[in-house]
Protein backbone atom coordinates (compact mmCIF):
# COMPACT_ATOMS: atom_id res chain seq x y z
CA UNK A 1 0.00 0.00 0.00
CA UNK A 2 1.57 2.85 -0.94
CA UNK A 3 1.02 6.68 0.51
CA UNK A 4 1.65 8.27 -2.66
CA UNK A 5 -1.88 6.24 -3.93
CA UNK A 6 -5.01 8.63 -4.05
CA UNK A 7 -7.14 5.33 -3.14
CA UNK A 8 -6.12 1.72 -2.02
CA UNK A 9 -8.59 -0.82 -1.06
CA UNK A 10 -6.96 -3.91 0.22
CA UNK A 11 -9.56 -7.36 0.23
CA UNK A 12 -12.45 -5.41 0.35
CA UNK A 13 -15.73 -7.21 0.88
CA UNK A 14 -19.22 -6.54 1.62
CA UNK A 15 -21.59 -9.39 2.83
CA UNK A 16 -25.56 -8.35 3.24
CA UNK A 17 -26.84 -10.11 5.83
CA UNK A 18 -30.37 -11.27 3.77
CA UNK A 19 -32.81 -12.93 5.64
CA UNK A 20 -33.48 -16.43 4.20
CA UNK A 21 -30.54 -16.58 1.72
CA UNK A 22 -26.75 -18.14 2.60
CA UNK A 23 -24.20 -15.65 2.97
CA UNK A 24 -23.64 -13.53 -0.17
CA UNK A 25 -20.86 -11.28 -1.20
CA UNK A 26 -21.54 -8.19 -3.23
CA UNK A 27 -18.16 -7.29 -3.32
CA UNK A 28 -15.88 -10.39 -3.10
CA UNK A 29 -12.00 -9.80 -2.09
CA UNK A 30 -11.45 -6.27 -4.08
CA UNK A 31 -8.13 -4.94 -4.25
CA UNK A 32 -6.87 -2.06 -6.06
CA UNK A 33 -5.50 1.31 -5.90
CA UNK A 34 -5.68 4.63 -8.39
CA UNK A 35 -2.35 7.26 -8.77
CA UNK A 36 -2.91 10.90 -8.58
CA UNK A 37 -4.60 12.01 -12.20
CA UNK A 38 -5.62 9.09 -13.10
CA UNK A 39 -9.25 7.84 -14.33
CA UNK A 40 -10.02 4.17 -13.45
CA UNK A 41 -13.21 2.29 -14.80
CA UNK A 42 -15.38 -0.12 -13.21
CA UNK A 43 -17.05 -2.38 -15.46
CA UNK A 44 -19.81 -4.79 -14.90
CA UNK A 45 -23.30 -6.09 -15.53
CA UNK A 46 -25.73 -5.30 -13.73
CA UNK A 47 -25.33 -6.53 -9.89
CA UNK A 48 -21.65 -6.67 -9.95
CA UNK A 49 -21.18 -4.91 -7.15
CA UNK A 50 -19.77 -1.77 -8.84
CA UNK A 51 -22.27 0.53 -6.82
CA UNK A 52 -21.37 -1.03 -3.67
CA UNK A 53 -17.77 -0.72 -3.64
CA UNK A 54 -17.89 3.05 -4.54
CA UNK A 55 -20.06 3.20 -1.75
CA UNK A 56 -17.82 1.47 0.67
CA UNK A 57 -15.15 4.00 -0.77
CA UNK A 58 -17.24 7.27 -0.01
CA UNK A 59 -17.78 6.27 3.23
CA UNK A 60 -21.57 5.58 3.21
CA UNK A 61 -21.30 2.07 3.48
CA UNK A 62 -18.75 -0.37 5.85
CA UNK A 63 -17.01 -2.85 4.47
CA UNK A 64 -17.48 -6.05 5.99
CA UNK A 65 -13.61 -7.00 5.80
CA UNK A 66 -10.54 -5.14 3.64
CA UNK A 67 -9.87 -1.91 4.18
CA UNK A 68 -10.01 1.85 2.32
CA UNK A 69 -7.28 4.36 1.98
CA UNK A 70 -8.27 7.89 0.64
CA UNK A 71 -4.80 9.40 0.73
CA UNK A 72 -3.82 7.23 3.70
CA UNK A 73 -7.02 8.16 5.57
CA UNK A 74 -9.63 5.53 6.46
CA UNK A 75 -13.10 7.16 5.21
CA UNK A 76 -14.62 5.41 8.14
CA UNK A 77 -12.90 6.61 11.19
CA UNK A 78 -11.32 9.64 10.09
CA UNK A 79 -13.29 12.89 8.70
CA UNK A 80 -10.26 14.39 7.12
CA UNK A 81 -10.74 11.05 4.58
CA UNK A 82 -14.18 12.58 3.53
CA UNK A 83 -12.82 16.25 2.81
CA UNK A 84 -10.83 14.49 0.24
CA UNK A 85 -13.69 13.00 -1.88
CA UNK A 86 -16.06 13.93 -4.12
CA UNK A 87 -18.73 12.01 -4.91
CA UNK A 88 -21.52 11.91 -7.36
CA UNK A 89 -24.19 8.75 -6.53
CA UNK A 90 -25.98 7.30 -9.58
CA UNK A 91 -29.10 9.06 -11.59
CA UNK A 92 -30.61 12.55 -10.46
CA UNK A 93 -30.49 12.43 -6.56
CA UNK A 94 -27.15 14.07 -5.82
CA UNK A 95 -29.30 17.36 -5.77
CA UNK A 96 -32.18 19.47 -3.90
CA UNK A 97 -34.72 19.61 -6.62
CA UNK A 98 -36.14 23.21 -5.06
CA UNK A 99 -33.25 24.95 -4.84
CA UNK A 100 -31.22 26.68 -7.61
CA UNK A 101 -27.95 25.65 -9.02
CA UNK A 102 -25.63 28.65 -6.55
CA UNK A 103 -27.70 27.13 -3.37
CA UNK A 104 -26.66 23.83 -3.97
CA UNK A 105 -23.44 24.46 -4.83
CA UNK A 106 -23.37 26.65 -1.74
CA UNK A 107 -24.73 23.65 0.44
CA UNK A 108 -23.20 21.44 -0.35
CA UNK A 109 -19.78 23.31 -0.27
CA UNK A 110 -20.38 24.05 3.17
CA UNK A 111 -21.46 21.12 4.07
CA UNK A 112 -17.90 19.48 2.83
CA UNK A 113 -16.08 22.26 5.31
CA UNK A 114 -16.03 25.42 2.69
CA UNK A 115 -16.74 28.70 4.19
CA UNK A 116 -19.56 31.15 3.06
CA UNK A 117 -16.81 33.28 1.18
CA UNK A 118 -14.75 30.61 0.00
CA UNK A 119 -18.22 28.39 -1.49
CA UNK A 120 -19.30 31.50 -3.10
CA UNK A 121 -16.21 32.35 -4.87
CA UNK A 122 -15.96 28.94 -6.24
CA UNK A 123 -19.68 28.18 -6.74
CA UNK A 124 -19.11 31.50 -9.33
CA UNK A 125 -15.84 29.52 -11.18
CA UNK A 126 -17.57 26.35 -11.44
CA UNK A 127 -20.77 27.50 -12.81
CA UNK A 128 -18.47 29.73 -15.24
CA UNK A 129 -16.56 26.66 -16.12
CA UNK A 130 -19.18 24.11 -16.73
CA UNK A 131 -21.50 26.70 -18.56
CA UNK A 132 -24.20 26.84 -16.00
CA UNK A 133 -23.85 31.06 -15.02
CA UNK A 134 -26.81 31.52 -17.28
CA UNK A 135 -28.50 28.83 -15.34
CA UNK A 136 -27.29 30.03 -11.35
CA UNK A 137 -30.70 30.91 -10.59
CA UNK A 138 -32.49 28.43 -11.89
CA UNK A 139 -34.37 25.74 -9.83
CA UNK A 140 -32.46 22.10 -10.45
CA UNK A 141 -35.84 20.88 -11.54
CA UNK A 142 -36.05 23.16 -14.47
CA UNK A 143 -32.82 21.98 -15.58
CA UNK A 144 -32.28 19.33 -18.46
CA UNK A 145 -31.18 15.89 -17.25
CA UNK A 146 -27.48 16.95 -18.49
CA UNK A 147 -27.48 19.95 -16.83
CA UNK A 148 -28.29 18.31 -13.53
CA UNK A 149 -24.98 15.81 -14.34
CA UNK A 150 -23.35 18.67 -15.24
CA UNK A 151 -24.65 20.49 -11.31
CA UNK A 152 -23.88 17.31 -9.89
CA UNK A 153 -20.02 17.12 -11.02
CA UNK A 154 -19.91 20.90 -10.13
CA UNK A 155 -21.01 20.03 -6.74
CA UNK A 156 -18.37 16.91 -5.64
CA UNK A 157 -15.53 19.16 -7.26
CA UNK A 158 -16.51 22.14 -4.93
CA UNK A 159 -14.27 21.69 -1.74
CA UNK A 160 -11.55 20.43 -4.64
CA UNK A 161 -11.55 16.93 -3.96
CA UNK A 162 -8.61 14.79 -4.84
CA UNK A 163 -10.46 11.93 -5.54
CA UNK A 164 -14.22 12.12 -7.62
CA UNK A 165 -16.35 8.73 -7.48
CA UNK A 166 -18.50 8.80 -10.06
CA UNK A 167 -21.56 6.37 -10.10
CA UNK A 168 -23.04 5.71 -13.85
CA UNK A 169 -22.10 9.51 -15.20
CA UNK A 170 -23.63 9.28 -18.33
CA UNK A 171 -26.51 7.29 -17.08
CA UNK A 172 -29.75 8.34 -19.04
CA UNK A 173 -28.47 11.30 -21.20
CA UNK A 174 -28.90 11.58 -25.02
CA UNK A 175 -25.98 11.45 -26.92
CA UNK A 176 -25.49 14.82 -26.81
CA UNK A 177 -25.09 15.29 -23.28
CA UNK A 178 -23.58 12.23 -23.02
CA UNK A 179 -20.71 13.40 -25.25
CA UNK A 180 -20.33 16.81 -23.58
CA UNK A 181 -20.44 15.19 -19.60
CA UNK A 182 -17.58 12.79 -20.98
CA UNK A 183 -15.43 15.82 -22.14
CA UNK A 184 -15.77 17.46 -19.08
CA UNK A 185 -14.63 14.38 -17.25
CA UNK A 186 -11.76 14.11 -19.60
CA UNK A 187 -10.90 18.00 -18.63
CA UNK A 188 -10.89 16.98 -15.03
CA UNK A 189 -7.48 15.27 -15.40
CA UNK A 190 -5.81 18.69 -15.82
CA UNK A 191 -6.71 19.99 -12.22
CA UNK A 192 -5.05 16.88 -10.87
CA UNK A 193 -7.78 15.35 -9.74
CA UNK A 194 -8.05 11.06 -10.01
CA UNK A 195 -11.64 9.72 -10.81
CA UNK A 196 -12.92 6.42 -10.17
CA UNK A 197 -16.08 5.84 -12.28
CA UNK A 198 -18.36 2.93 -12.96
CA UNK A 199 -20.11 3.11 -16.15
CA UNK A 200 -22.26 0.68 -18.62
CA UNK A 201 -21.43 2.79 -21.54
CA UNK A 202 -17.84 0.94 -22.92
CA UNK A 203 -17.58 3.62 -25.16
CA UNK A 204 -17.32 5.99 -22.09
CA UNK A 205 -14.94 3.83 -20.64
CA UNK A 206 -12.81 3.28 -23.63
CA UNK A 207 -12.88 7.40 -24.23
CA UNK A 208 -12.20 7.86 -20.17
CA UNK A 209 -10.56 5.77 -18.92
CA UNK A 210 -6.50 4.89 -18.27
CA UNK A 211 -7.27 1.70 -16.47
CA UNK A 212 -10.10 -0.26 -16.49
CA UNK A 213 -11.49 -3.04 -13.96
CA UNK A 214 -14.26 -5.30 -14.58
CA UNK A 215 -15.92 -7.25 -12.00
CA UNK A 216 -18.22 -9.78 -12.16
CA UNK A 217 -20.06 -11.39 -9.21
CA UNK A 218 -18.23 -9.66 -6.73
CA UNK A 219 -15.41 -9.98 -8.24
CA UNK A 220 -12.30 -7.99 -10.41
CA UNK A 221 -12.01 -10.88 -13.43
CA UNK A 222 -9.62 -8.49 -15.18
CA UNK A 223 -7.73 -5.40 -14.33
CA UNK A 224 -5.55 -4.06 -16.97
CA UNK A 225 -4.53 -0.46 -18.44
CA UNK A 226 -6.79 0.49 -21.23
CA UNK A 227 -4.39 0.43 -23.83
CA UNK A 228 -2.93 -3.07 -22.88
CA UNK A 229 -6.31 -4.80 -22.40
CA UNK A 230 -7.13 -3.75 -25.87
CA UNK A 231 -3.81 -4.68 -27.65
CA UNK A 232 -4.21 -8.11 -25.77
CA UNK A 233 -7.44 -9.19 -27.54
CA UNK A 234 -6.37 -7.00 -30.68
CA UNK A 235 -3.30 -8.80 -30.83
CA UNK A 236 -4.05 -12.23 -32.66
CA UNK A 237 -7.48 -11.83 -34.80
CA UNK A 238 -6.16 -11.05 -38.75
CA UNK A 239 -8.76 -10.23 -41.19
CA UNK A 240 -8.24 -11.42 -44.88
CA UNK A 241 -10.54 -10.55 -47.20
CA UNK A 242 -9.68 -12.35 -50.48
CA UNK A 243 -10.70 -11.31 -54.17
CA UNK A 244 -12.33 -14.50 -55.28
CA UNK A 245 -13.77 -17.53 -53.54
CA UNK A 246 -11.28 -20.16 -51.71
CA UNK A 247 -12.13 -24.09 -52.17
CA UNK A 248 -13.75 -25.61 -49.72
CA UNK A 249 -10.83 -28.22 -49.22
CA UNK A 250 -8.37 -25.10 -48.33
CA UNK A 251 -10.84 -24.01 -45.58
CA UNK A 252 -11.02 -27.14 -44.08
CA UNK A 253 -7.25 -27.40 -43.90
CA UNK A 254 -7.17 -24.18 -42.47
CA UNK A 255 -9.98 -25.26 -40.20
CA UNK A 256 -7.76 -28.10 -39.15
CA UNK A 257 -4.53 -26.19 -37.31
CA UNK A 258 -6.89 -22.27 -36.26
CA UNK A 259 -9.51 -21.24 -35.02
CA UNK A 260 -11.09 -19.61 -38.39
CA UNK A 261 -14.27 -18.62 -39.66
CA UNK A 262 -14.86 -17.80 -43.60
CA UNK A 263 -17.78 -16.24 -45.22
CA UNK A 264 -18.28 -13.45 -48.09
CA UNK A 265 -14.84 -13.72 -49.38
CA UNK A 266 -13.50 -12.85 -45.94
CA UNK A 267 -11.06 -14.80 -43.43
CA UNK A 268 -11.74 -14.30 -39.97
CA UNK A 269 -8.53 -15.73 -38.68
CA UNK A 270 -7.11 -16.28 -34.59
CA UNK A 271 -3.20 -16.84 -35.02
CA UNK A 272 -0.10 -15.02 -34.21
CA UNK A 273 2.59 -13.52 -37.00
CA UNK A 274 4.27 -16.66 -37.58
CA UNK A 275 0.91 -18.68 -38.14
CA UNK A 276 -0.45 -15.71 -40.67
CA UNK A 277 2.63 -16.51 -42.89
CA UNK A 278 1.79 -20.14 -42.74
CA UNK A 279 -2.14 -19.48 -43.24
CA UNK A 280 -1.08 -17.43 -46.10
CA UNK A 281 1.07 -20.36 -47.85
CA UNK A 282 -2.17 -22.45 -47.61
CA UNK A 283 -4.61 -19.39 -49.18
CA UNK A 284 -1.73 -19.27 -51.93
CA UNK A 285 -3.39 -19.35 -55.06
CA UNK A 286 -6.36 -17.52 -53.91
CA UNK A 287 -5.85 -13.44 -54.45
CA UNK A 288 -5.06 -11.49 -51.30
CA UNK A 289 -6.84 -8.18 -51.33
CA UNK A 290 -6.24 -6.69 -48.34
CA UNK A 291 -4.99 -8.29 -44.39
CA UNK A 292 -5.67 -6.43 -41.63
CA UNK A 293 -5.53 -6.53 -37.91
CA UNK A 294 -8.53 -6.35 -35.70
CA UNK A 295 -8.97 -3.25 -33.63
CA UNK A 296 -10.94 -4.89 -30.95
CA UNK A 297 -13.15 -3.02 -29.16
CA UNK A 298 -13.94 -2.95 -25.08
CA UNK A 299 -17.48 -4.28 -26.01
CA UNK A 300 -16.07 -7.40 -27.79
CA UNK A 301 -13.41 -8.10 -24.43
CA UNK A 302 -16.14 -7.05 -22.06
CA UNK A 303 -18.82 -9.72 -23.41
CA UNK A 304 -15.87 -12.54 -23.81
CA UNK A 305 -14.70 -11.83 -20.50
CA UNK A 306 -18.09 -11.25 -18.37
CA UNK A 307 -19.37 -14.53 -20.43
CA UNK A 308 -16.95 -16.50 -19.01
CA UNK A 309 -17.37 -15.90 -15.34
CA UNK A 310 -20.25 -17.14 -13.31
CA UNK A 311 -23.63 -15.51 -14.11
CA UNK A 312 -24.24 -12.38 -11.89
CA UNK A 313 -26.61 -12.54 -8.85
CA UNK A 314 -29.89 -10.98 -9.28
CA UNK B 1 -19.71 24.53 13.23
CA UNK B 2 -21.22 28.25 12.63
CA UNK B 3 -21.30 27.58 9.02
CA UNK B 4 -23.12 24.61 9.26
CA UNK B 5 -26.01 26.46 11.25
CA UNK B 6 -26.13 29.45 9.00
CA UNK B 7 -26.92 27.54 5.95
CA UNK B 8 -29.24 25.65 7.28
CA UNK B 9 -30.98 28.69 8.60
CA UNK B 10 -30.41 30.18 4.85
CA UNK B 11 -32.00 27.17 3.34
CA UNK B 12 -34.65 27.23 5.23
CA UNK B 13 -34.82 30.77 5.11
CA UNK B 14 -34.71 31.12 1.33
CA UNK B 15 -37.78 28.41 0.66
CA UNK B 16 -39.94 30.03 3.12
CA UNK B 17 -39.10 33.06 0.75
CA UNK B 18 -39.47 30.69 -1.65
CA UNK B 19 -42.82 29.23 -1.19
CA UNK B 20 -44.75 31.25 1.48
CA UNK B 21 -48.12 30.08 0.71
CA UNK B 22 -47.13 27.49 2.77
CA UNK B 23 -46.65 29.80 5.83
CA UNK B 24 -49.99 31.10 5.40
CA UNK B 25 -51.81 27.70 4.95
CA UNK B 26 -50.02 26.54 8.24
CA UNK B 27 -51.79 29.58 9.91
CA UNK B 28 -55.09 28.62 8.79
CA UNK B 29 -55.19 24.90 9.76
CA UNK B 30 -54.01 25.49 12.99
CA UNK B 31 -55.94 28.23 14.18
CA UNK B 32 -59.00 26.05 12.30
CA UNK B 33 -57.68 22.87 14.50
CA UNK B 34 -57.64 24.78 17.43
CA UNK B 35 -61.34 25.67 16.86
CA UNK B 36 -61.95 22.17 16.16
CA UNK B 37 -60.07 20.61 19.07
CA UNK B 38 -61.78 22.90 21.37
CA UNK B 39 -65.55 22.82 20.23
CA UNK B 40 -64.84 18.55 20.55
CA UNK B 41 -63.80 19.37 24.08
CA UNK B 42 -66.64 21.91 25.20
CA UNK B 43 -69.01 19.28 23.87
CA UNK B 44 -67.54 15.97 25.48
CA UNK B 45 -66.92 17.82 29.19
CA UNK B 46 -70.37 19.71 28.31
CA UNK B 47 -68.45 23.20 29.67
CA UNK B 48 -69.23 26.10 27.67
CA UNK B 49 -67.03 28.18 29.06
CA UNK B 50 -63.22 27.55 29.68
CA UNK B 51 -62.94 30.97 31.64
CA UNK B 52 -59.24 31.41 32.65
CA UNK B 53 -58.29 27.85 31.89
CA UNK B 54 -58.44 28.65 28.31
CA UNK B 55 -55.35 30.63 28.48
CA UNK B 56 -53.58 27.94 29.64
CA UNK B 57 -54.78 25.83 27.10
CA UNK B 58 -53.73 28.37 24.03
CA UNK B 59 -50.15 28.40 25.80
CA UNK B 60 -50.53 24.81 25.87
CA UNK B 61 -51.16 24.41 22.53
CA UNK B 62 -48.39 26.82 21.71
CA UNK B 63 -46.47 24.57 22.79
CA UNK B 64 -48.02 21.43 21.21
CA UNK B 65 -47.34 23.37 17.84
CA UNK B 66 -43.58 23.61 18.60
CA UNK B 67 -43.06 20.26 20.20
CA UNK B 68 -44.96 18.79 16.99
CA UNK B 69 -42.32 20.70 15.40
CA UNK B 70 -39.57 19.71 16.88
CA UNK B 71 -40.78 15.75 16.70
CA UNK B 72 -41.16 15.79 12.96
CA UNK B 73 -38.39 18.01 11.62
CA UNK B 74 -35.76 14.92 11.55
CA UNK B 75 -37.59 12.12 10.64
CA UNK B 76 -39.70 14.40 8.21
CA UNK B 77 -36.33 15.20 6.55
CA UNK B 78 -34.73 11.82 6.88
CA UNK B 79 -37.99 9.84 5.37
CA UNK B 80 -38.49 12.83 2.67
CA UNK B 81 -34.79 12.65 1.74
CA UNK B 82 -34.47 9.17 1.55
CA UNK B 83 -37.29 8.95 -0.91
CA UNK B 84 -35.65 11.73 -3.17
CA UNK B 85 -32.32 10.17 -3.00
CA UNK B 86 -30.74 12.98 -1.45
CA UNK B 87 -30.32 11.23 2.00
CA UNK B 88 -27.00 9.50 0.72
CA UNK B 89 -25.60 13.07 -0.56
CA UNK B 90 -25.92 14.44 3.33
CA UNK B 91 -24.08 11.38 4.48
CA UNK B 92 -21.15 12.34 2.62
CA UNK B 93 -20.27 15.79 4.12
CA UNK B 94 -17.85 16.37 6.14
CA UNK B 95 -20.03 16.91 9.66
CA UNK B 96 -21.18 14.75 12.03
CA UNK B 97 -24.69 13.35 11.16
CA UNK B 98 -25.97 14.53 14.57
CA UNK B 99 -24.71 17.66 14.09
CA UNK B 100 -26.15 18.40 10.45
CA UNK B 101 -29.65 17.42 11.63
CA UNK B 102 -29.23 19.44 15.14
CA UNK B 103 -28.16 22.73 13.21
CA UNK B 104 -31.21 22.04 10.89
CA UNK B 105 -34.20 21.00 13.76
CA UNK B 106 -32.62 24.29 15.16
CA UNK B 107 -33.02 26.08 11.87
CA UNK B 108 -36.08 24.55 11.55
CA UNK B 109 -37.64 24.99 15.13
CA UNK B 110 -36.79 28.84 14.34
CA UNK B 111 -38.76 28.97 11.61
CA UNK B 112 -41.68 27.42 12.98
CA UNK B 113 -41.67 29.84 15.74
CA UNK B 114 -42.43 32.67 14.11
CA UNK B 115 -45.47 30.12 12.80
CA UNK B 116 -46.56 29.54 16.48
CA UNK B 117 -46.35 32.99 18.01
CA UNK B 118 -48.33 34.05 14.67
CA UNK B 119 -51.15 31.53 15.58
CA UNK B 120 -50.91 32.41 19.27
CA UNK B 121 -51.62 36.23 18.75
CA UNK B 122 -54.22 34.94 16.22
CA UNK B 123 -56.02 33.20 18.54
CA UNK B 124 -55.33 35.71 21.65
CA UNK B 125 -57.13 38.39 19.69
CA UNK B 126 -60.03 35.97 18.28
CA UNK B 127 -61.12 34.92 21.76
CA UNK B 128 -60.60 38.34 23.43
CA UNK B 129 -57.97 37.03 25.62
CA UNK B 130 -54.32 38.39 26.94
CA UNK B 131 -51.18 36.16 28.41
CA UNK B 132 -47.95 37.98 29.50
CA UNK B 133 -44.23 37.34 27.52
CA UNK B 134 -41.87 38.39 30.62
CA UNK B 135 -38.16 37.87 28.95
CA UNK B 136 -37.71 34.83 31.01
CA UNK B 137 -40.71 32.62 29.29
CA UNK B 138 -38.12 33.44 26.24
CA UNK B 139 -35.44 30.98 28.16
CA UNK B 140 -39.03 28.37 28.27
CA UNK B 141 -39.70 28.53 24.52
CA UNK B 142 -35.75 27.49 24.24
CA UNK B 143 -35.84 24.48 26.69
CA UNK B 144 -39.32 23.54 25.03
CA UNK B 145 -37.30 23.40 21.44
CA UNK B 146 -34.28 21.70 22.96
CA UNK B 147 -36.04 18.79 24.37
CA UNK B 148 -38.46 18.44 21.52
CA UNK B 149 -35.80 18.35 18.92
CA UNK B 150 -34.63 14.86 21.41
CA UNK B 151 -37.56 13.68 20.59
CA UNK B 152 -36.78 14.37 16.91
CA UNK B 153 -33.53 12.55 17.09
CA UNK B 154 -35.45 9.59 18.81
CA UNK B 155 -37.95 9.60 16.11
CA UNK B 156 -35.12 10.26 13.65
CA UNK B 157 -33.14 7.48 14.24
CA UNK B 158 -35.94 5.02 13.64
CA UNK B 159 -36.89 6.91 10.30
CA UNK B 160 -33.46 5.93 9.42
CA UNK B 161 -34.00 2.25 10.21
CA UNK B 162 -37.91 1.73 9.63
CA UNK B 163 -38.26 4.36 7.08
CA UNK B 164 -41.82 4.70 7.38
CA UNK B 165 -42.82 6.81 11.00
CA UNK B 166 -44.91 9.31 9.53
CA UNK B 167 -48.21 7.48 10.67
CA UNK B 168 -46.28 5.96 14.07
CA UNK B 169 -45.63 10.15 14.24
CA UNK B 170 -49.26 11.22 13.82
CA UNK B 171 -50.27 8.82 16.35
CA UNK B 172 -47.69 10.63 19.13
CA UNK B 173 -49.12 13.98 18.56
CA UNK B 174 -52.48 13.47 20.70
CA UNK B 175 -50.63 12.44 23.71
CA UNK B 176 -48.21 14.90 23.82
CA UNK B 177 -51.16 17.21 23.46
CA UNK B 178 -52.20 16.03 26.30
CA UNK B 179 -49.05 16.06 28.09
CA UNK B 180 -48.58 19.77 26.99
CA UNK B 181 -52.08 21.08 27.97
CA UNK B 182 -52.56 19.18 31.31
CA UNK B 183 -52.08 21.40 34.22
CA UNK B 184 -49.80 19.64 35.99
CA UNK B 185 -48.99 22.44 38.11
CA UNK B 186 -52.27 22.15 40.29
CA UNK B 187 -51.86 18.72 41.05
CA UNK B 188 -50.55 16.88 44.10
CA UNK B 189 -46.69 17.06 44.63
CA UNK B 190 -45.90 13.92 44.22
CA UNK B 191 -47.50 13.91 40.46
CA UNK B 192 -46.09 17.08 39.63
CA UNK B 193 -42.39 15.86 40.43
CA UNK B 194 -43.05 12.80 38.32
CA UNK B 195 -44.20 14.59 35.27
CA UNK B 196 -41.03 16.61 35.56
CA UNK B 197 -39.42 13.28 34.18
CA UNK B 198 -41.50 13.14 31.04
CA UNK B 199 -40.72 14.84 27.83
CA UNK B 200 -41.13 18.55 27.96
CA UNK B 201 -43.47 18.45 30.77
CA UNK B 202 -40.94 20.63 32.98
CA UNK B 203 -40.62 23.74 29.64
CA UNK B 204 -44.33 23.46 29.32
CA UNK B 205 -45.33 23.92 32.92
CA UNK B 206 -42.63 26.87 33.20
CA UNK B 207 -44.04 28.31 30.20
CA UNK B 208 -47.36 28.03 31.47
CA UNK B 209 -46.86 29.54 34.78
CA UNK B 210 -45.21 32.68 33.27
CA UNK B 211 -47.14 33.31 31.01
CA UNK B 212 -50.69 32.52 32.39
CA UNK B 213 -50.07 32.96 35.48
CA UNK B 214 -47.79 35.95 35.54
CA UNK B 215 -46.09 34.18 38.43
CA UNK B 216 -42.68 35.66 39.19
CA UNK B 217 -40.78 32.35 39.10
CA UNK B 218 -37.24 31.31 41.20
CA UNK B 219 -34.33 29.74 39.26
CA UNK B 220 -35.87 26.18 40.09
CA UNK B 221 -37.97 25.82 37.47
CA UNK B 222 -35.96 27.23 34.55
CA UNK B 223 -33.05 24.50 35.82
CA UNK B 224 -35.81 21.79 35.80
CA UNK B 225 -37.09 21.94 32.39
CA UNK B 226 -32.93 22.78 30.97
CA UNK B 227 -32.07 19.52 32.92
CA UNK B 228 -34.96 17.44 31.11
CA UNK B 229 -34.08 19.25 27.88
CA UNK B 230 -30.18 18.37 28.03
CA UNK B 231 -31.07 14.63 29.64
CA UNK B 232 -33.37 14.28 26.66
CA UNK B 233 -31.28 15.08 23.93
CA UNK B 234 -28.37 13.60 25.35
CA UNK B 235 -30.29 10.24 25.06
CA UNK B 236 -32.16 10.67 21.52
CA UNK B 237 -28.61 11.88 20.38
CA UNK B 238 -27.42 8.90 21.60
CA UNK B 239 -29.97 6.56 20.20
CA UNK B 240 -29.61 8.33 16.68
CA UNK B 241 -26.05 7.78 16.64
CA UNK B 242 -26.59 4.11 16.79
CA UNK B 243 -28.54 3.96 13.99
CA UNK B 244 -26.54 6.08 11.64
CA UNK B 245 -23.89 3.53 12.47
CA UNK B 246 -26.69 0.67 11.76
CA UNK B 247 -27.59 2.44 8.73
CA UNK B 248 -23.98 2.49 7.53
CA UNK B 249 -23.08 -1.23 8.22
CA UNK B 250 -26.16 -3.04 6.95
CA UNK B 251 -26.81 -0.40 3.40
CA UNK B 252 -30.23 0.26 4.22
CA UNK B 253 -29.49 4.09 3.18
CA UNK B 254 -31.18 4.89 -0.27
CA UNK B 255 -34.05 1.81 0.61
CA UNK B 256 -32.96 -0.97 -0.33
N1 LIG C 1 -28.68 -2.93 0.88
C1 LIG C 1 -28.60 -4.11 0.23
N2 LIG C 1 -29.09 -5.23 0.79
C2 LIG C 1 -29.00 -6.42 0.17
N3 LIG C 1 -28.44 -6.60 -1.04
C3 LIG C 1 -27.92 -5.54 -1.67
C4 LIG C 1 -27.97 -4.22 -1.07
N4 LIG C 1 -27.38 -3.36 -1.93
C5 LIG C 1 -26.98 -4.08 -3.00
N5 LIG C 1 -27.30 -5.39 -2.84
C6 LIG C 1 -26.97 -6.47 -3.78
O1 LIG C 1 -25.59 -6.45 -4.01
C7 LIG C 1 -25.29 -6.80 -5.35
C8 LIG C 1 -24.40 -5.76 -5.98
O2 LIG C 1 -25.14 -4.57 -6.15
P1 LIG C 1 -24.54 -3.24 -6.77
O3 LIG C 1 -25.60 -2.20 -6.68
O4 LIG C 1 -23.23 -2.97 -6.16
O5 LIG C 1 -24.33 -3.67 -8.29
P2 LIG C 1 -23.87 -2.76 -9.52
O6 LIG C 1 -22.65 -3.40 -10.07
O7 LIG C 1 -23.78 -1.35 -9.12
O8 LIG C 1 -25.08 -2.98 -10.51
P3 LIG C 1 -25.76 -1.95 -11.54
O9 LIG C 1 -24.97 -2.04 -12.78
O10 LIG C 1 -27.12 -2.50 -11.72
O11 LIG C 1 -25.76 -0.59 -10.92
C9 LIG C 1 -26.62 -6.96 -6.04
O12 LIG C 1 -26.88 -8.35 -6.12
C10 LIG C 1 -27.59 -6.26 -5.14
O13 LIG C 1 -28.86 -6.85 -5.23
MG1 LIG D 1 -24.77 0.40 -9.69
Amino acid sequence: MSVENVLDTENLRKSYAVPGRPQFFAVNDVSMSIAPGEIYAFLGPNGAGKTTTIKMVSGLLEPSTGTVRIAGLDPFSDRRALAQLGTVLEGNRNLYWRMTCHENLLYFGVLKGMSFADARARSRALLERFSLTGKRNAQVQALSRGMQQKLAIAVALMHRPRLLLLDEPTLGLDAHASIEVTAMIRDLIADGVSILLTTHQLDVAQALAHRVAIMSSGRIVKEARMADLLAEYAKNVYEIQLADEMCPERVRVLEASYTVSYSNQCLQLACDADGLYEALSIIRPAQVQSVRRHQSDLTSIFIALTQEGAPANA
Amino acid sequence: MLSLFMIEFDRVLRLQLRYPLEFVSGLLILTLLFYGLLVGAQHMTGVDNFGDNLDGIIIGYGTWIIVVAGLSQIPGDIAGEAQRGTLESVFLAKYRMDSIFLARSIAGSLQNLVLTFAVLLLLLWLTERSVSFPPAAMLAVITTILASISLGFLAGGLALKFKQVGRALVLVQYPLLFLMITPFETMQAEILNLSLLLPVVPSAITLRELTVAGKDLGDSHIIAALLNAAVYLGVGMFFFNRYVRSVKANGLLGGH
